[in-house]
């Protein structure tokens, strides 16, 4: 009866006859248990019943105490002492609940993940391993246990595992390696992830973008084998038309002259076109090889001005040339920066109907060559300002189009701008005249090595043997002047990483790219490169370029050449390059 | 007064036609051959004051037949221009090193070739 109010009573302690009128024995014990499991229970036993006594304490009760057998003394001290007793015991009880919990929920973690987890110690013997990764190696958790692990440990680092299946099936898993220390002992925890289908998809790309710039190649081969067929009949046609214009065959009467003007004329339009499709096929094919020489920029605009003379004085325009006279040597392509000077005096010409001045003139500002093509002509508004460099955009569609071409003369002479490294713009206002400049970097003699090597580089990336450049540039190199700038590493660093959108990390002086299975050129600065922003400029485009390249290499095995160190002797990238592969120990602490 | 002797090379009979047309109103003596081979030939025989040679021809290109002649101490001083449809400056490098004496691109205005023609031949 007394049980069914315990629970509405607070009490410390019970004190418990196991032969109470309604409920014999452990009976009692147990309900009294169950209802309030925390409260300890002292057994009131008679001398003849001990042995029940004694099997209730088995059952949980803390102590027993035979009937006239025991004093305010004894009581005094076992009460407590049972007190305290089951206390310790529900204590211990709720903390191995507790535990055995927290072990589950961390259980169903580790074998739910699907992240393969393996701990292998320094023997190298595999310790755990997680039901992901049992799945991964298509092993049994006995058969990896207590076993070599197989494939390389590198610690703090990401590697790729090629894990070959029973059934020929290759998995690649990617594998990061901590060192941690667990049951007294340090071991490595590898976490590896099955990176078979992104492996594939990559792949995939990979051929498409092969697929993709081989056509693309196909394309522009087809367009300059098309133009240069197309030259021979067009120059007959011009050639005969010519002689007939010029009489040699007789007098010609007013329409016969004029038709022959029209014929004429339109020989011309062609070959324009045909000049732009070849020059966009030489440009969309990647093949424009520079050829950096001294280069007399004087010279080179009043021969441009001499060409187009007689052109302008046709249209009532007065053609003129100045040019600073610190810029008689620059270091540039001639042949292309006349094409650029060419094209943007021609379209000057295009454009200005109503006669007027042209004037080409080059300056020198700080660290840059200007050269702008200034005209009277018709100028653009501000919309066909933001479109003027596009293809085969044409200024004013209302225009007399018989001059025109495709709409690629500034889409390409901005290409080309781009190639030598400049910028090109445009002032204008319409009716007005327009104004374009082309803003060329300044390359001092101490830069050409560099841009020489940005030239060779750009030949070593389409030999395809290699992928990916690493380019150091150490705290020696100067800067602007002689000031040694120590962030110049850094600086090089981010721009390689925001070009490539790679991530690199630093070891040891050397970028290494992540993921570190990448082939590629290493090359750390040396003492005598100077003008290191301009480098890091070229340098961006030709990582650039090999990143795109690199899409385009089917990566089996890593290959690292250098690092190497360039020195001030004038050696070239090839040079350099054997260099490194001569010394290979040299690529001792960057092994992947 | 005697005519100066042009020898015409392109695999283009066409082309080959408007220039001898053009050149012989001019007063010149043109011969025309359409081969590498040939046209070495036609120099060992004629012995012409001026060549005008296409690049891409049969059997022999117009840079074999160029660098041979102007090793050839007997007719290295006979003027050659060299004909193309090719722009490209390395293709320039390659005729210059072929040791032509102008070089010309297709399609190209007769005036010019004509002036580079009287050049030549009024200075020798």
């Amino acid at each position: 009866m007394t049980i069914n109010h315990l629970e509405n009573e607070i009490v410390d302690i019970i004190i418990l006859d196991l032969m109470l009128p309604d409920s014999q024995n452990l009976n009692t014990l147990d309900a009294i248990h169950r209802k309030i499991p925390k409260v300890p229970i002292v057994i009131l036993s008679s001398l003849d019943d001990e042995e029940l006594a004694i099997k209730a304490v088995q059952a949980g009760a803390q102590d027993y105490l035979v009937k006239g057998q025991f004093d305010y003394t004894l009581l005094a001290r076992v009460l407590p002492y049972a007190i305290e007793r089951n206390k310790m015991r529900v204590e211990l009880q709720w903390h191995t609940q507790e535990l055995a919990a927290s072990e589950k929920r961390f259980r169903i973690v580790i074998e739910n993940v699907t992240d393969g987890i393996i701990i292998v110690n320094k023997k190298n013997k595999v310790c755990f391993v997680n039901p992901a990764a049992e799945a991964l190696f298509d092993q049994k958790r006995n058969d990896l246990l207590n076993r070599p692990f197989k494939f390389p440990i590198a610690p703090n680092r990401t590697t790729e595992l090629n894990i070959i299946l029973k059934g020929k099936e290759t998995k690649i898993a990617e594998m990061k390696v901590e060192e941690i220390v667990w049951e007294g002992e340090k071991v490595y925890l590898a976490s590896l992830r099955n990176i078979t289908e992104r492996k594939q998809s990559e792949e995939t790309l990979r051929a498409a973008n092969r697929k993709l710039k081989k056509l693309n190649q196909m394309k522009s081969d087809f367009v300059s084998m098309v133009s240069h067929e197309l030259k021979t009949p067009l120059t007959c046609i011009g050639n005969s038309i010519e002689i007939l214009a010029a009489s040699k065959t007789g007098d010609l009467n007013n329409n016969q002259e004029h038709l022959l003007a029209i014929a004429a004329r339109n020989i011309d339009r062609l070959t324009n076109l045909l000049d732009e499709l070849l020059d966009l096929s030489k440009i969309e094919a990647g093949k424009t090889d520079l050829k950096y020489s001294e280069t007399d920029l004087e010279n080179m605009i009043q021969h441009v001005v001499a060409t187009f003379k007689s052109q302008a004085e046709n249209n009532s325009l007065k053609l003129n040339g100045h040019c600073a006279k610190t810029l008689s040597k620059i270091y540039t392509d001639p042949n292309r920066l006349e094409q650029i000077l060419c094209n943007l005096v021609s379209n000057a010409i295009k454009y200005s109907p109503d006669g007027g001045n042209i004037i080409l003139s080059a300056q020198h500002n700080a660290d840059t060559i200007e050269i702008s093509v200034t005209d009277r002509g018709l100028g653009l508004s501000p919309e066909e300002q933001k479109l003027v460099f596009e293809q085969f955009y044409q200024v004013g569609e209302n225009l007399n189009r018989s001059s025109n071409g495709f709409g690629l003369g500034l889409y390409i002479t901005n290409k080309f701008v781009k190639e030598l490294g400049g910028q090109i713009s445009v002032e204008s206002q319409l009716g007005k005249g327009s104004r374009f400049s082309v803003t060329l970097p300044a390359i001092s003699a101490q830069m050409r090595d560099i841009v020489n090597s940005e030239v060779e580089i750009r030949k070593y990336m389409h030999q395809s043997s290699f992928s990916l450049l690493m380019v150091e540039l150490n705290s020696k190199d100067t800067f602007n002047g002689n000031k040694p700038q120590p962030q110049t590493n850094a600086r090089l660093l981010n721009q390689l990483m925001e070009t490539t959108k790679k991530t690199f990390s630093r070891e040891n002086d050397c970028i290494i790219p992540q993921p570190a299975f990448e082939r590629f050129i290493l090359i750390l600065g040396g003492t005598k490169i100077s003008g290191a922003k301009f480098a890091a400029e070229k340098l961006k485009t030709a990582v650039m370029q090999s990143a795109i390249d690199f899409k385009d290499v089917t990566v089996s095995s890593p290959k690292i050449i250098g690092p190497v160190a360039y020195p001030d002797d004038g050696s070239t990238l090839s040079e350099l390059i054997n260099t490194a592969h001569e010394n290979n120990n040299l690529t001792k602490g960057i092994t992947l | 007064m005697i005519k100066k002797k042009i020898l015409i090379v392109d695999d283009e009979p066409d082309i080959a036609e408007t220039i001898r047309f053009k050149l012989e109103s001019e007063g010149y003596h043109c011969s025309v051959s359409n081969n590498g081979y040939d046209a070495v030939e036609k120099v060992h025989k004629d012995m012409p004051d001026l060549i005008i040679l296409d690049v891409r021809l049969p059997k022999k290109n117009g840079y074999q037949v160029c660098r041979l002649l102007k090793s050839d101490e007997e007719y290295k001083h006979i003027p050659i221009f060299m004909l193309t449809a090719r722009t490209q400056p390395s293709d320039k490098m390659l005729g210059k090193y072929a040791g032509a004496n102008a070089y010309i691109t297709k399609p190209f205005k007769m005036e010019i070739l004509l002036k580079y023609v009287n050049g030549y031949l009024q200075k020798a």
